[in-house]
């Protein structure tokens, strides 16, 4: 029944998103497969060009993708990281890359970028965890995080937030020590990464996955 | 197992374990060919403003390629305020081993209300009045910044401004000019009155029209000197049989504290901000000292001190204490001091400089407090405790946290209460407590506290 949902959350996948991850029982691990490659796709959006055009920026691009089980509270029940820093070389046009993930390191060079992100992008079978044993339901979520500033940039990137000029009273620190302020400004966006994309896929019974064979079980 | 494990450590951790274990993962692919910079393009950036923002960057035309100092440029042009987005890529120059660096930037609305006065407190209605700035209105470096504050007696507004970066972007200086058209609701330490009979308070009108000039330069990563010259014109109409009743009972003429003549004063500080948000801060330090001398019709001098450390506690709970100090001397005006709602939550604090009540310290330690009102000596010792409810991700900017916390406040005029000491030792120590919720949202940060509910409350 669950393999039938998720074939089903697959097909109701929108065209540009990634299909549904698809989760199965590997004797005591829980294993996902998903193909994010959708993220990278070039379609109307400019966002998504965005992100493919990054990856040929000329300067090394960091990518981590996290896929992650879940339960209702967002509790973390699993984990997986695959770590990517790649570089588009201009004028030798090609990529280098170092990948990193429960496989190792390796450092394969790629020729285009469908080459690549068809290298990076696909997760076939990638162990998150152990089968939770409580019958909560969960979900796998697809995390890709780029290019990650350490935390001293990001502290920086809000500083200029921490210095109005308008603290002229004898008071050497003012605004509202116990809580009584308001300023409302056009909130900067940035965080701790350049881009951050996420997907979620449907919920599902731990307990009642399948087992790792693939096809629809019979009726 | 070792699946169980990492969950573990990231539901902890975030993500700082992967960073542990591989250090060099931030560092950039070393490329066999030395790439030279041709050209820095700033794209979508006003023509005006260009030149000061390619100053600050650490680039040049000609310099071998340097990529951490390309993804600092990056950093560098986000924490000016004035971009949304800065992305950055190479492109290929005229030759081979040659890139032209392009950062393609999304500027934002830089205005923004910096303050909002509104309150409502006998003997005045009602006042309200904005505060307004703008990083840079018109693409030139220049900020500037205005407000209001107005009742039905009392007024006043500033408009200030100055180039954001001097001298590649590492001194500022801010020009300020202030016109307050006040009406004070003076009150003594235990009554008032005219050669009429007693009131519940003396109005005494004043205006002060001046200009302030300052001046602050970065001091390593985290501090900043901070050096301003103020000159004023202080002109004031006063009773001449008003009369205040002292702590010791006897009736004496009031002390308005206030000469009429030209006011001039210099100040110079230095401030310490560590924390990890301007916001929301989890950890850290800010402190700052200040000294202040100045003249009218007298000398004066003020020395004044703020500390505030931020722990971060388990759970996500923060944990703030902090401090406040500061003590004034010579002959200085009412203005110049410290004023009790500059340290108690449940006082109105002036706006823009003028006070607007006549409210009294509320005195729960049945201490001395509500005779102070514009003295001498300030200290408080304080602490706050938070509780994120929301926390701001990177993905969703909102966030939320309750937070109560607790402060001893001391404020007084040593010699002032004169005899009475000897016979009423009663100490000008109160307590305050606060609590309330401050939220982060897209359109900037809010409080609503108790103390909130005092600005319009006159108990």
């Amino acid at each position: 029944m669950t393999g039938w949902l998720l074939a089903a959350a697959l097909l109701a996948a929108p065209a540009l998103s990634p299909p549904a991850p698809w989760a199965e029982r590997d004797g005591e691990q829980v294993r996902v497969s998903i193909d994010l490659r959708a993220w990278f796709a070039a379609p109307d959006t400019p966002d998504a060009t965005s992100l493919r055009e990054r990856l040929t920026s000329g300067l090394t691009t960091r990518l981590r993708f996290w896929l992650e089980l879940r339960d209702r509270d967002g509790a973390l029940a699993g984990v997986a990281l695959r770590r990517v820093r790649v570089r588009w070389h201009l004028w030798d046009e090609r990529f280098t890359t170092v990948i990193e993930d429960d496989a190792g390191a390796r450092t394969p060079t790629f020729k285009t970028a469908d080459e690549l992100i068809a290298g990076i992008a696909q997760f076939e079978r990638w162990s998150v965890g152990p089968v939770p044993r409580s019958a909560s339901v969960y979900r796998v979520e697809a995390v890709l995080e780029l290019n990650p500033v350490t935390a001293d940039q990001a502290v920086r990137m809000r500083r200029w937030l921490a210095s109005p000029q308008t603290s002229a009273s004898l008071d050497p620190l003012g605004g509202g020590l116990l809580g009584s302020f308001v300023r409302f400004f056009d909130n900067i966006k940035p965080g701790p990464v350049e881009d951050r994309r996420v997907h979620r896929g449907p919920w599902f019974r731990a307990d009642r996955l399948p087992y790792v064979t693939r096809e629809a079980p019979t009726p | 197992m070792r699946l169980i494990a990492l969950g573990v450590l990231c539901a902890l951790f975030g993500q700082a374990p992967f960073a542990a274990a591989a250090p060099t993962a931030a560092a950039p692919l070393t490329d066999p060919d030395a790439l030279h910079v041709s050209a820095i393009e700033l794209r979508g950036v006003t023509f005006s403003r260009r030149p000061a923002l390619r100053a600050r960057l650490d680039l040049r035309a000609g310099d071998q390629l340097d990529e951490a100092a390309v993804q600092e440029g990056r950093v560098t042009l986000l924490a000016t305020g004035l971009f949304d987005a800065v992305t950055v890529r190479l492109a290929k120059g005229e030759r081979r081993g040659q890139v032209r660096v392009i950062y393609a930037c999304v500027e934002r609305v830089t205005t923004s209300i910096e303050g909002m006065h509104l309150g409502h407190a006998r003997p005045t209605n009602l006042w309200g009045g904005l505060e307004l700035a703008d990083l840079d209105p018109f693409g030139l470096g220049v900020r500037l910044d205005g407000g209001f504050v107005a009742s039905g007696t009392q007024g006043g507004v500033q408009l200030g401004g100055g180039p954001r970066g001097l001298f590649g972007g590492r001194v500022g200086l801010h020009v300020r000019a202030h016109a307050l058209f006040g009406d004070e609701p003076f009150v003594g330490p235990r009554g008032q009155g005219l050669a009429d009979g007693a009131r519940d308070h003396i109005d005494g009108d004043y205006r002060r029209l001046g200009l302030q000039a300052v001046l602050t330069a970065p001091v390593g990563a985290v501090s900043r000197l901070r050096f301003g010259l103020r000159g004023e014109r202080v002109d004031a109409t006063l009773p001449t049989d008003a009369w205040q009743i002292d702590p010791d009972g006897a009736q004496q003429p009031f002390e308005f504290n206030l000469n009429a003549g030209w006011l001039g004063a210099a100040e110079l500080g230095i401030e310490y901000d560590s924390r990890n948000d301007p916001a929301f801060p989890s950890r850290g330090i800010r402190a700052s000292v200040h000294g202040r001398a100045g003249w009218l019709g007298g000398p004066f001098s003020a020395v004044l001190a703020g500390f505030e450390n931020f722990i971060r506690l388990p759970f996500g709970h923060v944990l703030q204490i902090n401090l406040r100090a500061g003590a004034v001397f010579g002959d200085a005006p009412f203005f110049e001091r410290w004023f009790i709602g500059d340290l108690h939550p449940y006082i109105p604090e002036r706006s823009l400089g003028l006070n607007f009540a006549r409210r009294r310290g509320p005195n729960l330690l049945d201490g001395s407090i509500d005779e102070q009102r514009y003295e001498t000596v300030a200290g408080r010792l304080g602490f706050e405790y938070r509780v994120p409810l929301k926390r701001r991700t990177a993905a969703d900017p909102y966030a939320v946290e309750l937070f109560i916390g607790a402060a001893a406040i001391s404020l007084g005029t040593p010699g002032e209460r004169g005899a009475v000491d000897a016979l009423d030792p009663g100490l000008p120590l109160d307590v305050a407590v606060d609590a309330g919720l401050r939220i982060e949202s897209k359109i900037g940060v809010m409080g609503l506290s108790l103390g909130n509910l005092f600005l319009v409350v006159d108990p």
